[in-house]
């Protein structure tokens, strides 16, 4: 689903690149969690993914489509950034750490945002999506009257809610309580599993990486395995029997 | 303390620093500001001191002594023996006549009495008693010691700096320069900037005049003069003797000069400062052994004066961009501040009181005052300048005034301009400052004050009731003005209530299916609360706009109209001829043409009369009236234009005007006499409007007055006059209203067969020098059809009368049509003052809410930055914003068209019926309308894409919006 091969990336000439050769392979409905030190290029790698910036080398595609132009098949390359916008609005979802909901909608026309956007809203499915989130309540209210994890949770919706391939989070409970970071780290994972969507999760938290299918920690611009040992709190958690 | 203060000021400034366009911005504002208060200081004092120059006494406002017989002169010894028998308050002068073309213009010329006084009587105690005061120079001894100096060398002449002046070439050869003056009127109507050359073609009788003239801009001078000293008259080839030259020659030029052809001008006259009394003139008489006559001009009503009105409205339109430019500082400020928020929390929480940070901020802000407010002032005088020649011709046309250009004091304006804006600056700031201190309390979150729709509208509805009922109040110019500022505010409340709800309901109706579209419609609803005040400065720039325009279409209708129904005949003939001489011109060699002359005749009135009580005159400046004649034959009655006529019988009233029964005064008249129809007029002192016909010549002894009235004096000329100017008394019944737009003054319309009919002399000094010539009516004519054919052409009738008249009468001949265009012409041009000053207020909004879309664009990165995010192009993206603004400002355009349409049934119905004495009717012109939208939304939206399109919003994932 999405490949990223040899990806270098550098914000000074002399300096080691940020990204340096990276590979990375995400398989559809599969999980992703990126740890590492601050600075080390975590968020600059989702940048690149998302297509907010471009890659020194290397090549990433997602769903067959080179996001970079620098695939050897030039059919499958949509490097300008109109097709690059088209395809951020088609394919990709995102969960910013603090948020990032629009103020003028009420939690129902922030969810169905992207879908609009994307021009396939479905009502029902943002019902269930609402509905399993627990934000179906919220729907008319506005955001001013929303908690943290209310609105995250509205964030999350609003990242599924048009059936992209791939969902980006950048620190998705960075701005969030333990209990509060706990439940919604949980809901995340869950949906995306169950509408087969693969997630790469960019965190600084152990607790939300270990829910990955795959942890990984960036170090020196490259992506290295890391494995947790879960602890009892994870298996103790209400979703963790789902 | 003064560390910590210094520390703090240290900080600031290193945020300006950082953020260099925020301080640049508040620059801008303030320069802006500056430039418009600046510019209409300027403005108002230079018709103040125009006015000024006006309203001082001229050196013709005495009287004027001259030979009794045309044929006799005073020499130079009768002048030497009347002085040495006292009378050293009179002055003898010389004139002649000089023509002056512009050089390296088109080919106009003018006409200008060369005026030589003696200027020795001038310095004389007499005369500096008298309020005689030459303007250019304060000290009056010393400027008319000034005048008298002789020759100078045109170079140290061009570099006298003083504040107006023209130069005037002869064409004589001679290079020798005087000093004179010119009144600043006559300057006002040269068409020429600079320097003005003696044509070539000048009558053979008077072959040079004294060289160069520097003519200083005064009142001292008559209109249509230039005046310079009897001694430098009499150079340069004129002698006062036929034997003797009367100046020694001083110089080489001067005696290369004098060898040229003598030319003999004898004195025209003596001017007297106040009339003398029988008995001296008697003794005059005695003196000199001739008969003598005196002459007192009559010039109270000649010179224009710029009304009150006027300039409270000028300061009223230079008020509303005060205002808008206020917004902008105010804006510009708000921005700074809310950037800087997060740095100046710190610095507070850093320990650092709220009064050092206050300090350094007010001084930061005086370090931008200081150096904004003279690059604001220089703007500004550049602007009056630059503008000074379109005031010129606004007033000359419009009021019969002058604006010069003003003698200001820089010191004193740029103290005022940094106190007024240093004030509004603190003022501003002080909110701003209230706000940050909330900032850094901890308050409670503010629950969302929503007012209903119903709520809204029940006050709205009050404020429009009291609005209405506020207008009943309105009684003078100044409460008109008052009551305009009041509705604009109303109005401005108003929409500030309103925009919320408009744009809240306008989000209900857009389909989701747009998303972006709706999200723009949605976040509008947000920013109306944020921009508040760029909407207030915008829907107060266009309220006005429309106001202005409507009121202004609406009085170029009615002139328009008024002028096509009044201009009956195909020809006008303006002339300086004597009226007889253009009837027997007419009746011998063009017979196929009928002539309508205009004549007029001044009077006072002191009131009306009903028939329970007689009402004084309760504002009329000087109570005087011009009385002029209406013809009778049916074009009259068809041309005429009347606005109420006595029982709505307009058969019955014209059947009595025709008859002598009553007559019709204009609006103006009217509303300052409070006069209803039937009423009759109190009128007094009936007079010949001047000495002369034409209103250029001040100074004339050709026509006299004693020719008509023998012996009499200025007390009773007048009752002697009003039996002759009538042949038959009119009765002044008020039989109906007409317009008369631009005239300022009350007229009455006499019906033309009342005037003296037999008198030639007295027709001739009543006439206005207006002929209104069209095709005879009957067919009764000896001219042969081909010859009535081509007479009727236009050139062909000019030159025919210009050959029959001779070089000696000015004559011109307009088409009816070209009259119309004229006119037309001149009152668009009246008004391109106002629309300059429209524009630039639109202009000044188009800034305010530019300065608060980059606040805005500031605040809403964040949310830019997750549309980016979330696949909406930079285009769209941008577009939106855009979009935003746009509807923001379309809504408020929308909501400013009733407003603006009140606001000129206000100007119409108020300001100019307290201010000018005329109403005229409303007329709604769409286009006009929609003219002043368009090109408010073309000035916003050419402002706003300037910042749109270096926005770049940047997608960052770890942007923070803020809620």
């Amino acid at each position: 689903m999405l490949k990223i091969k040899d990806l270098k990336k550098s914000f000074s000439k002399r300096g080691i690149p940020l990204i340096n050769n990276l590979s990375l392979t995400v398989n559809t409905g599969e999980s992703v969690s990126i740890q590492g030190a601050s600075g080390c290029g975590k968020s600059t790698l989702l940048a690149l993914i998302a297509g907010f910036e471009t890659p020194d080398s290397g090549d990433i595609t997602i769903n067959g489509l080179s996001i970079t132009g620098n695939s050897t098949l030039p059919l499958n390359n949509i490097s300008k950034t109109r097709n690059i916008d088209n395809f951020r609005k088609q394919h990709l979802g995102i969960v910013f750490q603090s948020f990032n909901l629009f103020d003028c909608f009420n939690a129902w026309d922030n969810i169905a945002f992207t879908a609009r956007l994307k021009g396939n809203s479905d009502k029902d499915y943002q019902l269930a999506l609402m509905e399993q989130l627990g934000i179906l309540s919220l729907a008319q209210k506005p955001l001013s009257q929303l908690s943290g994890g209310e609105q995250q949770r509205c964030a999350i919706a609003r990242a599924l809610v048009h059936r992209p391939s791939l969902i980006l989070a950048d620190e998705p409970t960075g701005n969030l309580d333990e209990t509060t970071s706990e439940t919604v780290s949980d809901l995340l994972f869950k949906t995306c599993k169950e509408a087969n969507t693969s997630l790469v999760v960019v965190t600084h938290s152990q607790d939300v990486a270990i829910k990955a299918d795959t942890a990984l920690q960036l170090h020196k611009g490259i992506l290295e395995n890391v494995k947790h040992e879960k602890t009892e709190q994870d298996s103790s958690s209400p979703f963790a029997a789902n | 303390m003064l560390r910590t203060l210094l520390l703090t000021l240290n900080s600031l400034l290193a945020m300006a620093k950082f953020r260099l366009w925020e301080p640049l911005l508040i620059m801008a504002a303030i320069i802006l500001a500056n430039a418009g208060l600046v510019t209409v200081l300027l403005i108002n004092e230079g018709a103040t001191q125009g006015e000024l120059l006006q309203s001082k006494k001229g050196l013709t406002s005495g009287s004027i002594i001259a030979p009794a017989n045309s044929r006799a002169r005073f020499t130079q010894s009768a002048y030497a023996t009347l002085r040495r028998h006292g009378f050293t308050q009179l002055i003898a002068f010389s004139e002649r006549e000089v023509t002056l073309s512009c050089r390296g213009s088109k080919p106009t010329t003018i006409s200008l009495t060369l005026l030589g006084v003696d200027t020795q009587p001038l310095i004389g105690s007499a005369f500096r008693t008298k309020d005689f005061e030459a303007p250019a120079i304060n000290d009056s001894a010393f400027s008319l010691s000034f005048l008298s100096r002789n020759a100078r060398k045109y170079n140290e002449i061009e570099n006298q700096q003083t504040p107006a002046r023209r130069v005037l070439h002869s064409n004589s050869g001679v290079d020798f320069a005087v000093n004179g003056f010119i009144h600043p009127l006559t300057n006002a109507k040269l068409t020429c900037h600079d320097t003005l050359n003696e044509t070539d073609n000048k009558s053979a009788n008077f072959p040079s005049w004294p060289a160069t003239v520097s003519a200083h801009v005064s009142n001292f001078a008559p209109q249509n003069t230039i005046l310079i000293s009897v001694d430098d008259f009499y150079r340069g080839g004129i002698t006062l003797n036929s034997e003797e030259p009367a100046a020694p020659a001083k110089s080489d030029n001067t005696r290369r000069a004098q060898t040229q052809q003598k030319t003999y001008v004898p004195l025209s006259g003596l001017i007297a400062l106040s009339p003398l009394s029988q008995q001296r003139l008697t003794q005059i008489e005695t003196l000199l052994g001739i008969p003598v006559k005196q002459t007192t001009n009559n010039t109270d009503n000649d010179t224009g004066s710029l009304p009150d009105s006027f300039r409270l409205n000028l300061w009223a339109m230079s008020g509303l961009m005060g205002v808008v430019a206020l917004f902008i500082v105010l804006n510009a400020l708000n921005l700074m501040y809310r950037t800087r928020l997060p740095n100046i929390i710190r610095l507070r929480q850093l320990g650092i009181s709220k009064r050092i940070l206050s300090g350094a901020l007010f001084i930061e802000l005086l370090a931008y005052c200081v150096i904004s407010i003279p690059i604001g002032m220089f703007i500004g005088f550049q602007a009056a300048s630059w503008l000074s020649p379109v005031i010129n011709g606004t007033f000359t046309s419009l009021f019969n005034a002058v604006f010069v250009n003003p003698d200001v004091n820089l010191l004193f304006t740029f103290g005022f301009a940094l106190t007024t804006t240093f004030i509004s600056l603190v003022v501003f700031s002080l909110v701003s400052i209230i706000k940050l201190s909330n900032a850094l309390a901890v308050t409670p979150v503010k629950k969302e004050n929503v007012m209903g729709q119903s709520a809204v509208g029940l006050i709205s509805l009050c404020a429009l009731l009291l609005l209405f009922l506020a207008e009943t109040f309105v009684a003078s110019t100044a409460s008109a003005l008052s009551f305009v500022a009041l509705l604009l505010l109303t109005s401005c409340a108003l929409v500030l209530l309103w925009l919320p709800i408009l744009s809240s309901l306008l989000t209900k109706f857009v389909p989701r299916q747009w998303p972006v579209f709706h999200y723009v419609i949605a976040n509008m609803h947000l920013l109306s609360s944020k921009t508040r005040l760029a909407v207030c400065a915008f829907f107060i720039a266009l309220t006005a706009n429309i106001g202005m325009n409507t009121m202004t279409d609406s009085f170029r209708d009615a002139t328009e109209q008024w002028l096509t129904q009044r201009l009956y005949a195909p020809f006008y003939l303006y002339t300086d001829a004597p009226l007889s001489t253009i009837e027997s011109l007419f009746a011998k060699s063009l017979p196929p043409f009928e002539l309508t002359p205009l004549l007029k005749a001044d009077a006072t009135v002191l009131g009306v009369n009903s028939p329970e009580t007689t009402q004084k005159v309760p504002s009329l400046a000087s109570n005087y009236v011009s009385i002029s004649s209406y013809p009778v034959h049916p074009s009259g009655r068809s041309a005429l234009v009347l606005d109420s006529v006595l029982n709505n019988d307009i058969n019955a009233v014209w059947r009595e005007f025709k008859e002598g029964n009553g007559v019709f005064i204009n609006q103006q008249l009217a509303f300052a006499l409070n006069a209803k129809l039937g009423q009759v007029l109190d009128i007094k002192n009936v007079r010949l409007r001047k000495i002369v016909n034409s209103n250029d010549a001040a100074v004339s002894t050709s026509n006299s007055l004693e020719e008509i009235t023998p012996n009499s004096s200025h007390g009773s000329k007048s009752n002697g006059l009003n039996s002759n100017i009538f042949s038959a008394q009119p009765q002044w019944k008020l039989l109906g209203i007409y317009p008369d737009y631009g005239n300022l003054n009350g007229q009455i319309l006499v019906p033309l067969p009342s005037f003296n009919r037999h008198h030639t002399p007295i027709r001739n000094q009543l006439f206005s020098g207006v002929v209104a010539i069209y095709p005879e009516p009957s067919g009764e004519t000896a001219a042969p059809d081909s010859h009535r054919h081509t007479i009727y052409e236009k050139d062909i009738l000019e030159q025919h009368l210009k050959n029959q008249l001779g070089e000696h009468s000015e004559i011109a001949l307009y088409t009816r049509q070209a009259l119309l265009d004229t006119s037309m012409q001149t009152f668009d041009r009246t008004f391109v003052l106002t629309d300059g000053l429209n524009i630039t207020t639109l202009l000044v909004a188009g800034i305010a809410f530019a300065v608060s879309l980059t606040v805005l664009t500031i605040g809403s990165a964040a949310q830019l930055s997750v549309l980016r995010a979330l696949g909406v192009s930079q285009f769209k993206v941008k577009a939106s914003l855009f979009a935003q603004y746009l509807l923001l400002c379309f809504i408020s355009a929308l909501l400013a068209i009733p407003f603006g349409v009140y606001l000129a049934y206000i100007f119409i119905q108020q300001v100019n019926r307290h201010a000018f004495n005329w109403v005229y009717p409303l007329s709604l012109n769409a286009p006009v309308i929609l003219s002043s939208v368009g090109l408010s939304l073309l000035i916003v939206s050419m402002v706003l894409l300037l910042p749109l399109g270096k926005l770049k919003p940047k997608i960052d994932l770890r942007q923070e919006v803020q809620l």
